[in-house]
């Protein structure tokens, strides 16, 4: 039970982290895609993986059993 | 001129360190560290101004370390947790972070806590309190609202009288959040009720019968920046729902597009007419009321500054390279009077009395001001005349009087002179047809004389 309660509390910090990376991320691209095409091109990628990375966490919480 | 800081940002994820300090970068030179090994080494090595700190890296909660290790250099702090566990913000609060910001922030909130931070720096208070002249305790507290104001995001209402400063404390305000920032102002009451929403949203090319070529609009224009809308109780309320929802939404739709625009601006509105009645009247949405009037400043009239009056006077003096000198009765009549016009009446008054011929002012020579500035009658009352040509024929020469005599002093504005003289569409060109038509009669009898 104890266990649970601790990989949820660290899961969502895990996804709150990760929104906010994507989130700043969609927000610099929307802002930077046509005068900053370097910087764009460095976020892109890891942008994509972030939100695979997304997924996995989302479908990780919800494995958890929930009381 | 803004001071760069140096800014230092502790982060291990890779995309979020690259955007945020792409972010800081505007600010000054960003330091990154991605662990807290580098994180320690920077901040000994580097004088950093402020700290972005995320409290999880290659350790978990390794950042409560390294905020100690800030504190003891005495950093401004700023936490960038995706924790939510109060426990954990509270420890990072007691160690001596000055803003605790949860992810997923919006970069708003990382404005603010920069401008937090500055304004720590700069004592914002005693800046304009030098600014404004003022020692009065009422006013003090309303300048409070202002740092407020300046660290939230909501919107700033301005009201008083005219002439109190209203425009000086939007402009201050928005020094406060960037001076290489747009300032985009507009005085409602000076654009017609037709052409305020192109104005405001912008318009595309054929939107409307002379929209030749299509236009910003003055909320696209005040992106990053600061809108200030004066005179906002004029704004006709077929364009408040759009504001709102631009104030809302922080986008809009340019008039005949379907394209919408974002624009993230700080909205600072001003007034001097007392909303809550024009709401009353139906002359005023309730909901953009509430909606504006997130900061709210009063700006005391000058005739209630008593304390200040002195000094006030006193700077405008100083400020003139043709130095006159007050006898204590001249200073003593400027006290007395009770100054409806504000700031800006004084200012003219004083100007006046230093284009006067004499060195030392005394009191006739202010009184004489005074007294002409109070005698702005269009004509007096001259019984004989209106018996002679009847009353009807006399309250119309009045109304023609009055009339041009406001256009005149508002450069033609029509839409000003009509909220000045309080009236409708109607009874305006009622009474310009009569000009109008009259004029010629009367050169007609000019001329036969």
């Amino acid at each position: 039970m104890k266990q649970n309660s601790e990989n949820e509390t660290n899961l969502t910090h895990d996804i709150n982290a990760t929104l906010s990376a994507l989130l700043s991320a969609l927000e610099l691209i929307n802002g930077e895609w046509k005068s900053n095409p370097e910087l764009v091109d460095r976020i892109v990628p890891l942008t994509i993986n972030k939100v695979e990375l997304l997924s996995l966490q989302i479908a990780e919480y919800r494995k958890i059993p929930k009381p | 001129m803004e001071t760069k800081l140096n800014i230092l940002l502790i982060e291990d994820d890779l995309l979020s360190r690259l955007t945020l300090k792409s972010r800081l970068e505007k600010y000054g030179e960003v330091f990154e560290a991605e662990n807290s090994l580098i994180a320690f080494d920077l901040i000994e090595r580097k004088k950093i101004d402020l700290a972005f700190v995320d409290l999880d890296l290659e350790e978990k909660l390794i950042g409560l370390e390294i905020l100690k290790k800030l504190r003891s250099k005495n950093v401004h702090s700023i936490v960038l947790s995706g924790r939510e566990d109060n426990s954990i913000i509270e420890k990072a609060y007691l160690i001596g972070c000055s803003d605790f910001l949860s992810k997923p922030f919006s970069i708003e909130s990382i404005q603010g806590a920069i401008l937090k931070y500055k304004n720590k720096k700069e004592n914002i208070l005693i800046q304009l309190q030098d600014a404004l002249l003022t020692s009065d305790e009422n006013l003090l507290d309303e300048i409070k609202t202002l740092k407020m104001a300046l660290q939230g995001h909501q919107p700033l209402l301005i009201t008083g009288e005219s002439g109190t400063g209203k425009t000086f404390v939007a402009k201050f305000f928005h020094e406060l959040v960037g001076q290489k920032k747009p300032f985009v102002h507009l005085n409602c009451s000076e654009v017609s009720e037709s052409l305020i929403e192109s104005e405001l949203f912008g318009h595309e090319k054929g939107a409307f019968t002379g929209a030749l070529k299509s236009k910003k609009g003055l909320l696209e224009l005040a992106h990053d920046g600061v809108l200030f809308l004066d005179e906002i109780a004029t704004l006709p309320i077929s364009s408040q729902s759009k504001l709102l929802k631009a104030i809302e939404e922080k986008s809009f739709y340019p008039v005949g597009s379907e394209k919408p625009v974002s624009s993230n601006f700080r909205l600072v509105t001003a007034t001097c007419e007392n909303l809550r009645s024009k709401i009353l009247n139906g002359e005023f949405r309730e909901d953009l009321y509430f909606r504006l009037e997130g900061y709210n400043i009063h700006m005391k009239p000058l005739r209630q500054r008593g304390q200040d009056l002195k000094g006030i006077i006193e700077f405008f003096l100083k400020r003139n390279k043709r130095r006159i000198i007050l006898t204590e009765k001249a200073m003593s009549e400027l006290i007395k009077y009770n100054w409806p016009g504000n700031i800006r009446e004084l200012e003219k008054v004083i100007s006046l009395l230093q284009s006067n011929d004499k060195g030392v002012i005394d009191e006739t020579d202010v009184t004489l001001i005074l007294h002409k500035k109070g005698k702005n009658k269009v004509e007096e009352i001259d019984l004989e005349e209106i018996k002679l040509i009847g009353l009807p024929v006399y309250l119309e020469r009045i109304e023609a009087a009055v009339l041009q005599k406001t256009l005149f002093e508002n450069n033609d504005k029509v839409r000003k002179t009509m909220i000045d003289l309080k009236l409708s569409n109607n009874s305006f060109y009622r009474i310009m047809t009569n000009i109008n038509s009259k004029s010629v009669n009367i050169v007609r009898n000019d001329e036969a004389k």
